[in-house]
């Protein structure tokens, strides 16, 4: 069992991006076609970029498991023995890169940096968590694991969440900072937490899309 | 094909240097601008139609308000020296102070520019008071203000409260966007109203505006 209440910073992570991926985020949401078929311009354009971004993407976490007992808001955590809470982020670099071509009026460089970015970000979150688990798996061996789920979903605040993950986790050893909006810098970082005990409920986080009102988010998957 | 085809079809396909040539070309050869510019229009529109049904991908639509903005660059001083002002109105757009989610917003400025909107983009993180006093300054009709978390939206709220303090609520036409947005929220703080993307955004500042 790895020792509670200890930062570990993860710094070798790999993701691998997914051109499908990108185009979904790159679709209208709100229509109610399936996604067409890209152009071969628009496929060569997303793989250049996705080129590009590679070198700007830096993936990195850090991680600490917690006595679930001592944490609230009690709903979220009474079922759980231990609770991982996690930052990771893809770094500030190609964030920065989708603005600098936004503010020059490239606009379509800029969307699909953005798109590739936020993909990333996601893929990076979970990179982690598998990263997390496979360091558990002696702890969590006939006990259940949940989702991750992160602030501002499953009924877990925002505001309260987020000033619980970063009170507990040293995040400059990541360069990711808070605001007072409670808005992560770089914004293309992800906090989440895991819940491990004998029976928590698996499907925390991932109880999304179907129930949730909010019909403008980025990574809703549901029409 | 005529030249208001060749026009449409230039921002139907992003194609940015063929939109620059067949502006050049209207003015070179005395050709109605008005002609040019309308087909132009119709055509942005077209893209966004075509993105709205899911024909097209966020980057053709991107690429198609560059090929008209760059058509609309050459078309500029003709119309800021002449009586042909076409205009539509006067928007001053950013994302409210504390958040500083940009690329939503900087996407319905392209699209209302490109629509022919005077836009003035005032960026992320924006405070409350420069909002007003920009507006004030350029005597814009419509104020739009982005705001991504639940956090920061209270922001849209404080805009409105402090229009209504200084006695300018009715001075402006106030639409607000980003994900926590909800039919609820407008009609809480007494917007205008809410788009849920760019597309729909540039259709409800005409239809605030009575175009």
């Amino acid at each position: 069992m790895l020792k509670v209440n200890k930062l570990r910073v993860l710094e070798d992570i790999q993701i691998k991006l997914d051109g499908n991926e990108i185009l979904r985020l790159l679709q209208n949401k709100q229509s109610d076609k399936d996604m067409k078929k890209p152009s071969e311009k628009m496929i060569k354009e997303i793989e250049e970029m996705k080129k590009l971004a590679q070198t700007l993407i830096k993936p990195r976490g850090i991680f600490k498991i917690f006595d679930s007992k001592n944490l609230k808001p009690k709903f979220l955590f009474k079922k759980s023995d231990i609770t991982v809470f996690a930052i990771c982020t893809i770094s500030k670099d190609l964030e920065n890169l989708s603005k600098d071509y936004l503010k020059r009026g490239q606009l379509a460089k800029g969307v699909i940096l953005d798109a590739i970015a936020s993909h990333a970000a996601e893929q990076t979150a979970e990179e982690v968590n598998q990263t997390i688990l496979n360091m558990l798996s002696d702890t969590i061996q006939e006990k259940e694991v949940s989702c991750r789920f992160s602030p501002g979903y499953c009924q877990w605040e925002l505001d309260k969440g987020q000033k619980q993950i970063f009170s507990l986790l040293d995040s400059e050893k990541i360069s990711v900072s808070l605001s007072s909006s409670m808005m992560m810098n770089p914004v293309k970082s992800v906090s989440f937490a895991i819940n491990i005990g004998e029976e928590v409920d698996k499907e925390l986080g991932i109880r999304g899309c179907e129930n949730c009102d909010m019909i403008n988010c980025a990574y809703r998957r549901v029409k | 094909m005529n030249f208001a085809e060749n026009c449409k079809e230039s921002i139907l396909n992003g194609d940015i240097e063929l939109a620059k040539k067949l502006a050049d070309k209207a003015i070179s050869e005395k050709i109605d601008i008005d002609l040019a510019i309308d087909a132009f229009s119709l055509a942005i529109r077209e893209a966004g139609d075509l993105f709205e049904e899911g024909e097209f991908f966020l980057p053709e639509l991107m690429r198609s308000a560059e090929a008209m903005k760059a058509a609309m660059t050459i078309f500029e001083p003709i119309l800021k020296e002449g009586k042909e002002d076409r205009i539509l109105g006067k928007v001053v757009i950013g994302t409210i102070e504390g958040d500083i989610h940009d690329i939503g917003k900087t996407l319905v400025a392209a699209l209302l520019s490109a629509e022919g909107f005077e836009v003035h983009d005032l960026g992320a993180d924006v405070p409350i008071n420069t909002f007003i006093d920009k507006a004030v300054e350029v005597d814009a009709q419509i104020i739009c203000i982005s705001a991504l978390l639940t956090t920061t939206m209270v922001g849209q709220k404080k805009l409105i409260n402090q229009l209504k303090e200084k006695k300018l609520r009715d001075k402006f036409k106030i639409l607000i966007g980003g994900a926590p947005i909800s039919k609820k929220w407008v009609e809480e703080i007494g917007a205008d109203g809410s788009a849920e993307n760019a597309i729909s955004a540039v259709k409800l500042a005409r239809e605030v505006l009575g175009i």
